[in-house]
């Protein structure tokens, strides 16, 4: 514990631990009436390399434990996007309307029907083609896609029976996990590296903490799809 | 009681960004139960806290808390009162009265019915008065955006636990926390640097929250997101800040407090149990800390 108390993060040198094998220096547990401190970890303490943040907390019985790492290129993903499918469009149909039956409605939409949809939202239209279903006891249930920053990014709409918006499902999402997927260059550099190269980041990244995402397009296209909605079915 | 190993993961667009909760452990009704009443938790933060609502709880607060002792829900009472701590600690580098200058650059809306900021107005002004009320001493506008984040994050994850799931994790947008045993390896991922190093953060029952200078590789100009300590323009233009906390409503509000103090914040990041990496084109990767 001493010694974790004598070497703030500030001092360590990150960089130097690249590609080295790390082990916790220390572990701390804040002063306060629920915590009490412990030291957890060997005091590995010989090599400032061998060093890197390592935090415990402790309260009601959650342990908090975290640490930071750098890894080199070396270990990057293979692939730059990782697509995560949360729903089928069975399961997005059972969940936003549980129990319901669901009768496809499919419209197709004309150039002059797109043109006034596109004045109505404000939003261009992409498909000439309306994914929609009927639910029995009433509400539609709809789904279309928009150009995510990545990828498309597929997505259900439920709307009631006077086209309100119940709810919004995300079907599918591909997360950017690194690297630039229109840089020829940077997809170079893993050419013939996935063999025997450890993909630690491809297969253990489930989530990503960075530049906050927007999810202004997911909001245009429910709004287009709201205008489609009172365009061809409101008043059928 | 049976195990399941399988995972449920949704996606909804919330708080402006995609909130995504993950699940194991419990029977698929149960995981999808569980994620519905964590997004419920979400929505109704959202809404009591959103600056371009009109009906929030914030947006009545910048338009009659100057005149008049408005009451609120309790959450915002909370996160208001969180925030003041991380003002008062941070000698005002935290300050949720800063949105005058983020409608100014364009990055929220002008608040529609809201007396015109006072110019000297900050933290300082917003007082908390009996039975939960509060009021202000002079017109301001107040934005909770990245800590009410944070907050929303904190109060999905006690609506998962009530579940008794094995793990569950709730990202809205790079705020993060999770829950249950195990570590669970996150990207930090700055825009616009280039990919020779890749930072993880290794969290177990805990929260990761990140602030990039800037919005994105497409915004154009310098105006990033963060508003400097005198207010006299963007804050950590090109810095990436990433913060581990115990509670994500904390997370993320130090990331602001180590955008502005830079290694300054070690002994408040120590007191909230926290740690922060950060990354800028003159340092490189830098971590920042210190053990109490």
């Amino acid at each position: 514990m001493r010694i974790a108390r004598d070497i703030g993060l500030a001092d360590l040198l990150i960089n130097d631990l690249i590609d080295r094998p790390l082990k916790p220096l220390a572990a701390f547990e804040p002063s306060g009436a629920e915590a009490s401190r412990e030291t957890q970890g060997p005091a590995a303490m010989t090599s400032r390399k061998a060093v890197y943040p390592y935090i415990v907390w402790r309260k009601r019985g959650q342990t908090m434990n975290a640490r930071f790492l750098l890894l080199s290129a070396a270990l990057m993903v293979a692939s730059p996007a990782q697509a995560t499918v949360y729903l089928t469009v069975e399961q997005a149909q059972q969940l936003m309307f549980p129990g319901g039956s669901f009768q496809p409605d499919f419209r197709s939409i004309s150039d002059e029907q797109a043109a006034s949809i596109e004045r109505r939202c404000g939003v261009a239209t992409k498909g000439r083609q309306l994914k929609v279903w009927r639910v029995s006891g009433g509400g539609w249930f709809m789904v279309d896609e928009v150009i995510g920053d990545h990828d498309f990014i597929p997505f259900a709409v439920a709307l009631d029976d006077r086209g309100a918006v119940k709810s919004v499902e995300i079907l599918e999402y591909s997360e950017y996990v690194g690297g630039d997927v229109r840089n020829p260059k940077w997809l170079a550099q893993f050419i013939g590296k996935q063999d025997g190269t450890p993909m630690v980041l491809d297969k253990d990244i489930q989530n990503i903490s960075g530049a906050t995402l927007s999810s202004q397009h997911v909001t245009d296209g429910v709004r287009r799809l709201l205008a489609a909605y009172a365009i061809l079915l409101a008043h059928r | 009681m049976q195990s399941f190993s399988r995972t449920v993961e949704r996606c909804r667009p919330l708080l402006g960004t995609f909130v995504r909760i993950r699940v194991e452990g419990l029977a698929p009704d149960r995981a999808h139960a569980a994620i519905d009443a964590a997004l419920d938790t979400i929505t109704t933060i959202h809404r009591l806290m959103s600056f371009r609502d009109a009906g929030s709880d914030v947006s009545r607060l910048n338009r009659v808390a100057c005149r008049e002792p408005v009451s609120v829900d309790q959450h915002t009472l909370e996160v208001l009162m969180r925030a003041a701590g991380f003002s008062r600690i941070s000698d005002g580098r935290f300050d949720v009265t800063v949105a005058p200058e983020l409608v100014a650059r364009g990055l929220l809306p002008a608040p529609e019915g809201a007396p015109m900021p006072d110019a000297k107005a900050d933290w300082r002004d917003i007082v908390f008065l009996e039975n939960g009320k509060i009021g202000f001493h002079k017109p301001l506008w107040i934005d909770l955006g990245g800590i009410a984040k944070g907050y929303a994050v904190d109060c999905a994850i006690a609506a998962l636990r009530a579940f008794s799931p094995t793990k569950a994790s709730v990202n809205a947008g790079g705020d993060l926390r999770v829950a249950g045993e195990g570590y669970e390896r996150i990207r930090l991922l700055p825009d616009g640097r280039d990919d020779k190093l890749a930072a993880v953060a290794d969290v177990e029952n805990g929260s990761v929250a990140s602030s990039c200078g800037r919005m994105s590789r497409k915004a154009s100009g310098t105006g990033g997101p963060h508003v400097g300590p005198h207010r006299d323009g963007p804050a950590g233009a090109w810095q990436f800040v990433s913060v581990m906390a115990p509670h994500c409503a904390d997370a993320d509000a130090l990331t602001k407090v180590v955008m502005a103090m830079g290694e300054e914040s070690a002994p408040i990041l120590s007191i909230y149990a926290a740690g922060a990496l950060t990354c800028d084109q003159r340092f490189g990767w830098r971590g920042i800390g210190s053990f109490p």
